[in-house]
């Protein structure tokens, strides 16, 4: 895809662009070792609404990424581009590049079935399907021709990595429905697990939950994070610290600042940030 | 000033009475056919062919005609109501066209029946020339059902969150998947509650096939597409224009009574389709 000029393609289809973007990357402290997601000059449109403008940066393989700011300010839909959930929201438009494990997003060519393979989300509100546990587990993998057995190990190896075997492994049978909205949402990460991604995006996952299941999805996903990559969106500051590796703030839909925890919460990082990190007040 | 004691005994009144006159009618009419039609029920009423224009012997090629062409028509609406509400659920995305078909949808149930019947004569038997026929029949029964069945499928599959079809998308399963395992269970339950309703208004159907699918006597069953069968609604007919003959009107009461039997079996597998599909529906 060409280049764009961000504020020629605003002025032209009377776009409204959010606050100057402050978009760079500044990755500072420890250099991570590989990159997942990369995306450079990205930008996102709801109809003439510019929800996200110019972002550059580079996500790392095999760390907690969390991804901070106000409401409104582009967290989501950046979340959601990555696996181009927005694709089906009407007047989604996007521009600039972002390419996920070396697949290039915006190449026509890239196959969604292939990157959504790849990447497993999980959402805000838990949404099993009202059917059986394992059959939650197995939803994902409808279509594909696996034995009794086959099914039967990833649906222990999904619950075990989702540390929710113990709790149900006598009640496989049972309606999902019946279980405790943490246990719902844990379901909901083995069933994103199932498909084996490389790649976890969670949006909000401890949002709807009561403090202790929000306690437990969070040790779950520090240990998940030898074996995945895991992008969060959070509104919890004291979350972000207790688990993030590298935190993104962003804000009216530009990325402010994105580095390591420790940076982030230094005094080293931008007073912007600063603000939002220690006080969750933000001005931009 | 009225008091709000009183006028909520005014509201209470009406309402009862209301109620009382909608159910008081419909019982009388019911048990007017059951006790003027109990007399003609038998065996011999039920299992042999009718004589004399109706006058004497039974209503089997009635039973039959009628059961062919409605069972036809099901068969032609299932795919064109199932295929309408998925196109307009899922594929179109301008809500004006949406309305637009909705709209058109309740405009063609509003159509007087007798309309599609001269429609059917116009198109089947002038210009096609196809003479009359049963299968002209269950095709014009096939249109007067259409909007029924698909509305209310379109309903049902409306009214499936859209966060059930993100969980599919982030699984990793393109538009069709989506569509087949997790739409369609949820629009089941709309498509056979549409059909069957749809159903109990086409079995008593006379006008629309009157001139293009039915002969009021000499009919046995059908042995090619192009033949007329007689049904119930039009025997009836026939048999209360010879209402000076008390045998002809007392089988006339018989085939009401028979019709009110299968009206009445259909309205209640409606019932028991929605309770069972809604249980498979949230199974989706």
């Amino acid at each position: 895809m060409p280049a764009v000029n961000l504020k020629t393609l605003a002025k032209e289809f009377n776009y409204a662009m959010p606050q100057t973007s402050k978009s760079y990357l500044k990755l500072v402290g420890e250099k991570p070792a590989e990159t997942a997601i990369k995306a450079e000059n990205f930008s996102a449109w709801f109809g003439e609404n510019c929800v996200l403008s110019g972002v550059t940066t580079q996500i790392a393989k095999g760390r907690i990424t969390c991804i901070v700011g106000p409401s409104g300010s582009g967290k989501s839909t950046f979340l959601r581009s990555i696996n181009r959930i927005n694709d089906s929201v009407p007047r989604y438009k996007m521009h600039g590049s972002l390419s996920v494990e070396g697949l290039d997003l915006d190449k026509k060519t890239s196959s969604l079935t292939q990157l959504r393979a790849q990447v497993g989300m999980v959402f805000q509100k838990p949404c099993v399907f009202p059917r059986s546990i394992k059959e939650n587990v197995l939803f994902g993998l409808r279509g594909h021709k696996i034995s009794r057995t086959e099914k039967d190990q990833i649906v222990e190896q999904s619950l075990k990595s989702a540390a929710l075997w113990n709790e149900v492994h006598l009640r496989l049978d049972q309606s999902a429905t019946t279980l405790s909205l943490g246990q719902q949402q844990r379901l909901c990460i083995a069933r994103a697990l199932a498909v084996k991604p490389k790649i976890l995006l969670l949006d909000e996952p401890t949002a709807s939950v009561d403090p202790v299941s929000g306690r437990s999805i969070e040790s779950l996903i520090l240990k998940l994070k030898h074996d995945y990559t895991i992008i969060m969106v959070t509104h919890d500051i004291r979350q972000t610290k207790r688990i993030a590796d590298d935190i993104m703030f962003f804000c009216s839909g530009a990325l402010i600042e994105c580095g390591t925890n420790e940076f982030m919460f230094s005094k080293e990082c931008s007073e912007q940030s600063r603000l939002y990190l220690d006080e969750a007040f933000c001005e931009c | 000033m009225i008091s709000r004691s009183t006028q909520n005994t005014i509201f209470t009144g009406l309402t009862c009475a209301a109620f009382f006159i909608c159910t008081g009618l419909l019982c009388g009419l019911i048990i007017t056919i059951i006790f003027k039609g109990l007399p003609a029920l038998s065996l011999s009423f039920l299992f042999s062919p009718a004589q004399d224009f109706g006058a004497s012997g039974g209503i089997l090629y009635q039973i039959l005609g009628t059961l062919l062409m409605v069972i036809v028509a099901a068969i032609f609406v299932v795919p064109i109501a199932l295929g309408s509400a998925i196109y307009s659920s899922e594929y179109l995305r301008s809500h004006r066209k949406k309305r637009i078909l909705e709209l058109s949808l309740l405009a063609l149930n509003g159509v007087p029946s007798i309309t599609f019947g001269l429609f059917g004569l116009i198109l089947f038997v002038n210009i096609l020339g196809t003479g009359i026929s049963w299968m002209v029949g269950s095709i014009i029964l096939a249109i007067m059902m259409v909007p029924t069945t698909t509305l209310s499928t379109l309903q049902s599959m409306q009214s499936l969150p859209m966060t059930y079809r993100e969980n599919g998308y982030a699984l990793g399963f393109n538009r069709s998947q989506v569509i087949r395992y997790i739409v369609i269970p949820q629009g089941l339950q709309g498509l056979v509650t549409g059909l069957l309703i749809g159903l109990a208004r086409a079995i008593g159907e006379t006008a629309p096939i009157m001139f293009i699918a039915t002969a009021f006597s000499g009919v046995t069953v059908p042995i090619s597409v192009v033949e007329p069968v007689s049904t119930l609604p039009t025997h009836i007919l026939s048999l209360t224009q010879q209402a000076t003959n008390p045998d002809a009107l007392k089988n006339a009461w018989g085939a009401s009574l028979v019709l009110i039997i299968l009206v009445f079996i259909i309205s209640l597998s409606a019932f028991y389709a929605r309770s069972k599909l809604k249980n498979l529906s949230q199974r989706v």
